[in-house]
């Protein structure tokens, strides 16, 4: 990931911020969307729950090795 | 049967004796093998031809008969051709006629010796079946069905190996006590009605018999024809005669023979108990009961056999109690895919005992193990033996989905949704014991020739094409029956007839309370 | 032209896949793409109505009856059945041109059929021939998988055939309509039936299972037919049913909890179908207007990204003849045709501007907002996320990017560039003109995708979804474990049934033959010879010889005589 990549990203992000505050009105609020950056939050910690917690299952309980169910069929 | 729509007739008797006359002209051209194979396929055209000219009656509703001889008052030896009779000469013949030309295959193929013997025999056979399709009442049911027993004995002993005279042994001594039963059932129901006639809707009614009478009545004659149409505990006769050769597996083991007991059931559930009497005394759960369990009993015994012929034997004895449990089930829908599935199976078992025996021949291969990757080498064969499988696990657009369906359908209608169950678990086995053959011949890999084995005969392509024209042709009647059950034999139309005239009531008709089901 | 006859699209391509075997490679070749848009020219004409029907041993089939539902799943399944054979033009095995195509017809068979009779017809027809293209891999594993494939299926079709037997004996219709609670059990196997195919889970192992080892052609087939055309049956039959809603939740975030532990990249996509799946579903439980178009919507789009996305995938398992994601690496220098077209199906599925996935998945969405069910919509949101993550980055970053492990890759025939050309091209299409989808959508509702609102939630969620994936790529590297599914029921206790209860019957039934058989022969043993029954503690030394033991003469013909004498005298005082 070089330097640009990262300005891109950022503004990306402000641009939302900016539709946000200047744009136009959103026909149906939902309680959660006058939250600035909600969205963001929700992608983030959502893609950090997802990898965390479907690791943590998978290595209580899913994973085995590749040749599991040839061993004593 | 109704008097007022029977007609005199000798055809059933020409149908009949077609093959006995074949029989001395076989025995006489011993020497000249093509001359011998005329005289068996004349009979089986000539005896397809005289049943084929009793369906447009039989599409009427009328029986054609004829009395060869009266016995005793009330009792005759005779024939008659009612709808139920010419659907089962229908099926039993057109299936000799590919059975000839297959056995001409499969024995010149396997060089078997006493073919004389094995031809003038299956004559024999077929003339009792067609006997048996047509008998008039049960006297003439029950000779006809002691003579079958005896002429298809030399067939079982064919190879005249330890083991196939054990299996004949066996299978004398089931099918012979089996008639004795029948015998004395049959008097104890003279005695008591002072008939014997076949008449649909039966001849037995409330009040002849007390309650424990009429079950044991009902179990002597379901003894009787319980052997042949395999209910268990009565079957092992049938995996044992699987050491006959593959023709006589395939027609007599598949079509003939089990048949006659299937139709044998048909006959004395709707024709001499009648539904009436079956429901009020509770036969009908009785008979359900042991069919239910022959079909689920077989199917996971059939998982396990390796021989393929074996495999077979079993999945006959469980499609087998399909037809029964039909019958049991007192309904007009369960009756029509009852007789439906008898002419279904027919076609598509036989096919797949022909593949067997093609297989045999070509590769002397009998265990299922050994199958690996075969269908390469002949895909004919397999593409068959595909074909009749789909059909027995009961996928459309097969034959074999029409009388599931049916019956399925019946079983709801008079509320035994464990029959449902059934039905379609054992679908479900079929497929269990049956795709894996066809994934082995077509997607494993064959076995790899060991060093030293180079002597050994590793054929390629199909076998001789006697054998595989025939198991082609009943493949794709499979298929042709299941788009078109009235083309080219009328057997739904032959069915509706039988099931109005046993039940009083058309097989689609829904009744009047249909039973709540509470889930 | 409305002079043309109405021909059902199925018979086109059964009809096809029966002549097919006749006709030279070239021609299967240009065969199996022609007549699905043959048959979709057809389809544009067809008014809506019951078209062809066809009486059956006392039924009425209903072969072929167009709605505004089913027309535009008729569109999209001879579609991608065009591209895909595309796809595969350069595959001269015909058992498989002529499965694809037996394959499609069922499809679209189950997707005009106006009665349950010929739906269950091409249902089965599906399930057989697509089982083919699993085997036609050849290799052992591919044909377990086949195995286990083909017989869940036929599960499912008994599930089915027994609901509609238990349905038709409880109303006495056969007709395809929308089904309610209270018209019995039946509806409840024909559900179950219909989820099979579906994929729900727990109904679903089959789909990760046999998808990864199926042809590298014949997976495109699979990935849009099987699945999308039991959504349309199942937007038919149980539109508003709730517990579709939260099943389709269940089934988004399943599909994403196990994609992100699948290693095979089939794998991965496999998951990730029932992942997109489940949205349809939950779209096709809420029930109203705009949740159904959004379906609709999304099956379109998404066969549209999944097959381009299975296309990709073929062509790296086609150049390398590697699946594992622990296996690539680095291949972005070398296929940089296959990466970018791989690229635009991942923006797609990830629901990025300008691209289809944008303009129906959040339809659905919305339209779970719209319906007050909120926790739904953050879920469902919430597997938005895990679907960029593990389909959008971890897919192309371990295959195209990362460390080079210098892996050879083969050239890869045209016609594969082609066909991911054509559908790479229409995602940007209707990504940018989301009217031509929305003119084909069943139901009246309005929707604008492009607008501020869906801007910002877009951006926002894709933008921070890539920075938690950056801070924790490490953990998101293939590892080669497989994660065990629910199918662990199956293929452990398989096994064990067979032990428990197949096994003792056989032995119970053999024990009986031999205990028969021994009685048999005691009996035997005994009665043989009476006379000895005289001389109990004689013991012979000699085997039994009929000879030896017989009477004399004399005492049978004196027995005989004096029997009749005294009968005689019986009789005659009687």
């Amino acid at each position: 990931m070089k330097t640009w990549h990262w300005i891109v990203l950022g503004l990306l992000t402000m641009s939302t911020l900016a539709l946000q505050y200047f744009g136009p009105e959103h026909p149906h609020p939902h309680a959660w969307d006058s939250i600035p950056l909600f969205y963001a939050a929700f992608g983030f910690v959502g893609c950090v729950l997802i990898i965390v917690v479907s690791k943590k299952i998978g290595k209580a309980l899913l994973q085995k090795p590749e040749n599991y169910y040839d061993r004593n069929a | 049967m109704n008097p007022s729509l029977s007609q005199e007739s000798i055809l059933p008797l020409v149908a009949v004796l077609v093959s006995l006359a074949a029989v001395p002209a076989i025995l006489l051209s011993g020497r000249r093998p093509n001359l011998r194979e005329f005289w068996t396929f004349a009979a089986a055209v000539a005896k397809f031809a005289c049943v084929l000219a009793l369906v447009p009656g039989a599409l009427r509703g009328e029986t054609a008969g004829i009395t060869l001889l009266p016995i005793a008052p009330g009792v005759s030896f005779s024939l008659s051709a009612d709808p139920l009779g010419v659907f089962f000469a229908l099926v039993a013949s057109s299936l000799w006629i590919v059975t000839t030309v297959y056995s001409i295959g499969y024995m010149r193929g396997n060089g078997e010796k006493r073919q004389t013997r094995y031809f003038a025999a299956f004559a024999l056979s077929l003339a009792s079946t067609i006997g048996i399709a047509f008998a008039d009442n049960l006297l003439t049911f029950l000779v006809f069905y002691e003579v079958l027993t005896l002429a298809t004995y030399p067939l079982v002993v064919h190879k005249e190996t330890p083991a196939a005279i054990r299996a004949g042994r066996m299978y004398l001594a089931y099918a012979l006590t089996a008639g004795l039963l029948f015998l004395a059932a049959s008097g104890w129901l003279y005695a008591r009605t002072g008939s014997l006639d076949f008449a649909a809707g039966g001849i037995i009614e409330s009040g002849m018999f007390t309650g424990g009478e009429m079950k044991v009545l009902f179990m002597l004659f379901l003894a009787g024809v319980g052997v042949k149409s395999g209910i268990m505990p009565l079957h092992s006769w049938l995996p044992a005669a699987m050491v006959a050769p593959t023709p006589v597996s395939a027609l007599l083991h598949a079509v003939a023979v089990v048949k006659s007991g299937a139709f044998g059931v048909l006959r004395v559930t709707g024709f001499v108990f009648g539904p009436d009497t079956m429901v009020d005394y509770g036969l009908d759960t009785i008979l359900a009961v042991f069919a239910g369990t022959t079909i689920i009993l077989a199917s996971m015994i059939a998982l396990r056999q390796d021989n393929l012929k074996k495999r077979l034997a079993f999945s006959t004895v469980g499609h087998l109690s399909y037809i029964v449990l039909g019958a049991a089930i007192i309904s007009p829908a369960a009756l029509t895919g009852s007789m439906l599935h008898l002419s279904a199976h027919a076609f598509m078992k036989i096919t797949l005992f022909f593949c067997a025996g093609a297989i045999y021949v070509h590769t002397h291969k009998t265990e299922i193990s050994q199958l690996n990757g075969l269908g390469r080498s002949m895909p004919w064969t397999f593409g068959a033996f595909t074909i009749g499988s789909l059909g027995l696990a009961g996928i459309p657009p097969l034959n074999g989905f029409v009388s599931k369906w049916w019956l399925c359908v019946g079983s709801l209608e008079t509320g035994r949704e464990w029959a449902l169950a059934i039905f379609l678990l054992s679908g479900v086995l079929n497929a269990g014991y049956f795709f894996p053959i066809v994934i082995r011949a077509f997607f494993f890999a064959p076995p790899t020739p060991v060093r030293g084995d180079e002597h050994v005969h590793h054929p390629h392509g199909e076998a001789s094409a006697w054998m595989v024209a025939p198991l082609c042709t009943t493949a794709l009647l499979a298929v042709v029956f299941g788009l078109f059950p009235n083309f080219p034999f009328p057997f739904f139309e032959l069915a509706e007839h039988v099931v109005e005239a046993v039940m009083q009531a058309a097989p689609t008709a829904i009744l009047p309370e249909l039973p709540s089901i509470v889930p | 032209m409305t002079g043309m006859p109405d021909f059902p699209p199925a018979f086109f391509l059964i009809i096809a896949a029966l002549v097919l075997p006749l006709l030279p490679a070239i021609a299967r070749s240009v065969t199996t793409v022609v007549i699905p848009l043959v048959a979709l020219a057809f389809l544009l004409q067809f008014e809506t109505g019951v078209l062809v029907s066809h009486t059956f041993a006392g039924f009425e089939l209903i072969l072929l009856q167009v709605s505004n539902i089913n027309f535009i799943f008729g569109v999209i399944f001879l579609l991608i059945s065009s591209v895909a054979s595309l796809y595969a033009w350069h595959n001269r095995d015909t058992s498989q041109q002529v499965a694809s195509m037996l394959y499609a017809g069922g499809a679209l068979g189950v997707t005009f059929a106006g009665d349950f009779l010929s739906l269950l017809l091409f249902w089965e027809l599906m399930a057989i021939a697509s089982s083919w293209l699993i085997f036609a891999r050849r290799r052992d594993e591919s044909t377990r998988a086949g195995f286990r494939y083909l017989m869940m299926h036929f599960v499912g079709g008994s599930l089915l055939f027994g609901g509609i037997i238990v349905y038709y004996a409880q109303t006495g219709s056969m007709l395809l309509e929308p089904l309610a609670l209270s018209m019995g059990p039946g509806t409840w196997l024909i559900l179950l039936g219909v989820l099979v195919n579906v994929a729900f889970p727990p109904l679903h192992p089959w789909l990760p299972d046999a998808y990864p080892q199926a042809t590298i052609t014949g997976a495109i087939f699979m990935s849009a037919l099987t699945t999308k055309s039991a959504v349309y049956v199942l937007l038919m039959l149980f539109p508003g049913w709730d517990i579709l809603i939260y099943g389709g939740v269940f089934m988004a975030l399943y599909g994403v909890v196990y994609a992100v532990l699948a290693n095979d990249i089939r794998q991965i996509l496999a998951y990730h179908i029932i992942s997109q799946v489940g949205y349809m579903v939950a779209g096709v439980g809420i029930g109203t207007a705009l949740s159904m178009n959004g379906t609709a919507a999304h099956a379109y789009s998404h066969i549209l990204y999944k097959a381009l996305l299975f296309m990709g995938a073929g062509a790296v398992i086609q150049a390398t003849g590697r699946s594992k994601l622990t296996e690539l690496g680095g291949l972005g220098r070398n296929m940089r045709p296959v990466l970018f077209l791989f690229m635009i199906g991942a923006f797609s599925i990830s629901g990025f501007p300008l691209f289809n996935g944008f303009v129906s998945k959040s339809m659905i969405v919305s339209s779970a907002g719209d319906a007050h069910y909120y926790s739904v919509m953050l879920l469902l949101l919430l597997a938005s996320v895990g679907t960029f993550l593990h389909t959008g980055l971890k897919i192309p970053v371990f295959t195209f990017w990362g460390a080079d492990q210098k892996i050879e890759t083969k050239p890869l025939p045209w016609n594969m560039y082609a066909a991911m050309g054509i559908v790479a091209f229409l995602c940007i299409f209707y990504g940018v003109a989301p009217g031509m989808l929305y003119q084909m959508l069943p139901f009246d509702a309005e929707y604008h995708p492009y607008t501020a609102y869906h801007y910002i939630e877009t951006t926002q969620l894709l933008v921070f979804t890539f920075i938690g994936f950056w801070v924790l790529r490490g953990k998101l590297a293939g590892e080669p474990y497989i994660a065990l599914d629910t199918d662990w029921f199956y293929r452990r206790t398989a096994p064990c049934a067979m032990r428990w209860v197949v096994v003792p019957v056989n032995v119970l039934f053999e024990f009986g033959e031999r205990a028969r058989n021994g009685l048999i022969a005691a009996v035997v043993r005994g009665f043989q010879n009476p006379r000895a029954w005289f001389h109990p503690f004689r013991r012979s030394e000699q085997p039994f010889d009929p000879d030896r033991e017989r009477a004399p003469l004399a005492a049978s013909v004196g027995f005989i005589v004096l029997v009749i004498v005294a009968l005689s005298i019986a009789v005659s005082f009687r």
